[in-house]
């Protein structure tokens, strides 16, 4: 499998896709921090702060706090992975590669599968 | 010393002089685990989750949670410049991740399953595990086992045919297994393989393990996403920490003796995997 050329234009909208979405993710979780810290009344304890499921996460978007926003940033930087392989997949249909559009669209079922388990 | 309360508390009420404190010492434990991980081709986990387990006092499934997430942004980070510098092979990473992404699923399904100390033990041995192919100069990463930085400027990708792909496969799988489990890469285990048993170059291996490790660590972090293992305030100054660590040390990588470093980790990461293992196992020794 030496034609790593061939995936040129696919390997910069990869790359950029990368550094964008993990840039912005950090970011986003920064200023989540940020907000919270500045919050009056936190106290002195660190308290339990679990992510917030798929379902509940569409509510809180109404009246949006500093956890909203980390748990948002948390999940840009979860689905980067998962738009470089949609990426992969349509580079390698335009190119008509049909066994690695196949095999990439595999991998994508199972991410999907995987994020299915965080919607219930 | 218990700084935080964690997930699923049981023993400890948490008393702390400040957040601030808490949050800086969580960022500045990411930066030097990111900085260090990724100067010996480690990756900043193997690292992190001790220090948030043993110093912090966080329940294992959320450190290991906090640094699959770390792990995501600093192989986005990493991968970006590998992919422009076309030195990951798209084509082998995505049939290898087949394997690793449902190895990783499995893992992580099994991390619900399994109690603390058998996770605790568990990462004591992938610490001893590391610390031995370090000692015997096993490649994790392009870098270590001396310095590289000779052919570190060449873009040239040499010919290479790949060999044994159903081996290549079997190691992906299980090393997306640990991944899920322990929340590490898995470079540790895909990159030999690939070097060693399947033709591939190393500096093409490295790349393209670092371009799956993302996808790898995103397929398990789901399944900590829901179960709730993930902790906002624990994996946020983490994840800060390991992505500026790591991206300064991959800058100043090539430009470092890391044969020296090489003991001085080795003994740490025994002495952390004993500590793990002790811990695991329930005996309490004081010889901090």
């Amino acid at each position: 499998m030496p034609d790593i050329e061939n995936t040129g234009q696919a390997n910069v909208y990869i790359s950029r896709v990368l550094l964008v979405g993990s840039g912005l993710g950090a970011g986003v979780i920064a200023l989540g921090l940020l907000w919270f810290l500045l919050q009056p009344g936190n106290g002195n304890t660190l308290p339990a702060a679990p992510v917030t499921p798929f379902a509940q996460l569409a509510d809180q978007l109404d009246h949006v706090g500093p956890l909203t926003v980390i748990n948002l940033g948390l999940l840009l930087l979860m689905i980067t992975p998962i738009l470089r392989v949609i990426i992969a997949v349509v580079s390698f249909f335009l190119e008509r590669d049909r066994k690695y559009t196949l095999i990439s669209l595999v991998v994508l079922a199972i991410l999907l599968f995987s994020v299915r388990t965080a919607l219930a | 010393m218990l700084l935080y309360g964690g997930v699923n508390q049981t023993t400890c009420e948490i008393r702390v002089s400040s957040l601030l404190i808490t949050f800086s010492g969580m960022a500045l434990g990411g930066i030097v685990a990111g900085f260090f991980g990724s100067l010996l081709g480690l990756g900043g986990g193997i690292f992190i989750i001790p220090m948030l387990n043993l110093i912090f006092g966080v329940e294992m499934r959320s450190a290991v949670a906090a640094s699959l997430v770390a792990v995501i942004a600093t192989s986005s980070a990493a991968a970006s410049v590998y992919v422009q510098e076309r030195l990951s092979d798209i084509r082998l990473g995505m049939t290898l991740e087949l394997a690793t992404t449902v190895g990783a699923i499995v893992g992580g399904l099994l991390a619900g399953r399994l109690s603390r100390e058998a996770l605790t033990v568990l990462f004591g041995l992938l610490l001893l595990y590391t610390a031995g192919s370090m000692v015997r100069n096993i490649p994790a990463q392009g870098n270590s086992g001396g310095p590289s930085r000779d052919n570190s400027k060449k873009k040239v990708v040499p010919e290479y045919q790949v060999r044994n792909l159903s081996v290549g496969l079997g190691a992906s799988f299980f090393a997306g297994n640990i991944s899920g489990l322990l929340g590490v890469g898995g470079g540790i285990i895909k990159v030999p393989v690939m070097y060693l048993s399947m033709g591939v170059p190393l500096k093409v291996a490295s790349a393209t393990s670092n371009f799956m490790i993302g996808v790898t660590a995103a397929a398990s972090a789901f399944i900590y996403y829901s179960r709730g293992d993930l902790d906002l305030l624990v994996t946020g100054p983490v994840v800060l920490g390991v992505f500026l660590g790591a991206r300064t040390g991959s800058r100043i990588m090539h430009q470092v003796r890391t044969a020296y470093l090489k003991w001085f980790f080795v003994a740490v990461l025994f002495y952390t995997a004993m500590q793990m293992l002790l811990k695991g196992f329930n005996i309490h020794v004081l010889w901090f």
